[in-house]
């Protein structure tokens, strides 16, 4: 597809939050999937992988920021160190780099935004932005009257949190989390219509559904066609297909998911590997922070933090001993055993500057676990996995997922082996959008891409 | 009061796309009655702050404050008036 010259660029772009590659490949094969198949067949692609740990915070802050998660430091749903021990949701107001929409080189382009972490409480631009909140909130939009707009219309977006897992029946579940992306989509569509030059919409249904019911993909063909997880890649399928219908020669389709997906077995509590260790104690109440050296971080950041004084209230590890305290640590959770597989439980320990390297490394844990089983993965910290009922999951993320990209500016049928980075489909964007890369961002658009 | 009743009545039928005459909606046990949840609450309230011109705040957020018209109709008339209510005492 060639672009006019001179015509206005613009560029779609669809997270498809926790779509696998062997999902997708397999789904394409079958004809369940003729949207991705077409933008695999036509388009140009490859994998992607997650900076560090896979969870959707770091990837999708690295879209909107072109930073790396090493410099945007959102490696949670929540902040890693909190002196209380109680890690609180990470607001837009924490972020240290500014949105792509409100940088100087995105100046005269309108984004519409729909549901993507970071983004919450909603900071006013010349825009839309349905924001995702972790709370029930009536200030989810902006402009404030655009929920109401929309339903004018017949669309009535919901945030991703609305719909809470709390053991319901399946049968209502996943009807509400596929129509969840539905409402996005459409959302997305209206506001892509109204003139929009780079719509941005985050689907949350494949993460969801992965999650909860993957389970009904390992009970053979049969079961799988009628899975909900493949009724999830359907929908996003869809939604999909409803902008490929508009693309034009001036048009970009872009879709990927920050984090792949693959079964779980258990969550392995690392505090009872610290336990064991004697660098973390336990009191009446739970965690006794006074007697304890070392901690499981919040859940995603596959972390470990220590009781530094002065990072934590009740800190028991002076600055002095940090270095020391934490090489004890990593030796004894190289040497923690699986008590499922009777094997290691982690393949490396990483010190938080080697997985970060960036100005946000004091918003990493201080030691990140590489699992040696991607079954078995850290719990993180009991109070919110005790929360979001995180031990019922039969699956979790893994870091290598995918990008597709279709339309303007975009070599036909090439696939590259290489694999692209969160921050490379900000850099994406602005290629799809006919612009130059801005310096301040960390990637680089897929070769595929030229603009 | 009996006025912005009404008002929200219309605003349940509207909002939530109800195939309900607004009069016929009770003034208490909402939730049970309408199916209110998680997601079409949200839709409604953001109906009733464009509606009345009032802003609800999230702490005053709860399933009190929706179940019952007179609970909610007073809470908006203190709003109206700028005063801040106490969900439950409005």
């Amino acid at each position: 597809m060639s672009s006019a010259v001179g015509a206005r660029r613009r560029v779609v772009v669809v997270v498809t939050e926790g779509a696998t590659p062997h999902l997708l490949n397999r789904w394409c094969d079958r004809g369940e999937l003729p949207s991705f198949a077409r933008l695999r067949a036509h388009g140009a692609g490859g994998p992607l992988d997650a900076e560090a740990v896979p969870y959707e915070p770091p990837g999708l802050v690295s879209l909107l920021t072109g930073a790396r998660a090493a410099d945007h430091g959102f490696l949670s749903y929540w902040g890693v160190h909190d002196p209380d021990y109680r890690p609180q949701v990470l607001t837009s107001g924490q972020r240290r780099q500014p949105l792509l929409w409100q940088q100087p080189e995105a100046a005269g382009l309108r984004f519409p935004c729909v549901g993507l972490f970071g983004t919450h409480p909603v900071e006013p631009f010349d825009g839309w932005l349905i924001s995702y909140p972790m709370q029930t909130t009536l200030r989810g939009c902006h402009p404030a009257t655009l929920q109401r707009e929309l339903a004018a219309r017949g669309i009535r977006p919901v945030h991703d949190v609305s719909i809470w897992w709390s053991g319901q029946a399946r049968a209502e579940l996943l009807p509400q989390l596929l129509d969840a992306d539905e409402r996005r989509g459409r959302a997305a569509l209206a506001l892509f219509d109204e003139g929009a030059d780079a719509v941005i919409v985050n689907l949350t249904a494949i993460d969801r559904s992965s999650h909860i019911f993957w389970q009904e993909l390992e009970l053979g063909d049969e079961e799988e066609r009628g899975s909900a997880v493949l009724a999830a890649y359907r929908t996003a399928d869809r939604i999909i297909g409803w902008f490929l219908d508009r693309l034009d020669g001036d048009t970009t389709l872009l879709a990927f998911s920050e984090i792949g997906f693959g079964p779980l077995r258990a969550y392995c509590s690392v505090n009872e590997a610290l336990e064991q260790a004697g660098l973390l104690a336990h009191g009446p109440d739970g965690v006794d922070w006074g007697r304890s050296q070392a901690f499981e971080s919040v859940q995603g950041t596959h972390g470990v933090n220590i009781n530094l004084v002065g990072r934590y209230k009740s800190g028991t590890v002076a600055g002095g001993d940090y270095t020391r305290v934490r090489d004890e640590t990593t030796a004894a959770l190289l040497a923690a055993i699986n008590p499922r597989t009777g094997l290691p439980l982690f393949d490396a320990v990483r010190p938080r500057e080697e997985v970060y390297p960036g100005t946000a490394v004091e918003a990493a844990p201080d030691l990140i676990l590489e699992p040696a089983d991607w079954r078995y993965l850290p719990l993180g910290d009991p109070s919110w996995a005790g929360h979001v009922k995180r031990t019922w999951q039969s699956a979790w993320h893994r870091p290598r997922s995918y990008w597709a990209a279709l339309g303007a500016g975009v070599r036909d049928s090439v696939q590259t082996r290489d694999a692209s980075g969160p921050a490379d489909m900000t850099a994406a964007v602005f290629a799809a959008l006919d612009r130059d890369i801005p310096a301040w961002c960390a990637g680089t658009p897929p070769g595929q891409l030229v603009s | 009061m009996e006025d912005i009743k009404a008002r929200l009545r219309r605003v349940l039928v509207e909002s939530l796309e109800l195939e309900r005459e607004p009069e016929t909606i009770p003034d208490k046990d909402l939730v049970a009655t309408l199916g209110l949840n998680s997601l079409n609450t949200i839709e409604f309230l953001i109906w009733v702050e464009s509606e009345f011109g009032v802003e609800i705040t999230d702490e005053d957020l709860s399933v009190r404050l929706i179940d019952d018209l007179d609970q909610l109709a007073g809470y908006v008339a203190a709003r109206q008036t700028g005063a801040v209510p106490a969900v439950g005492q409005a």
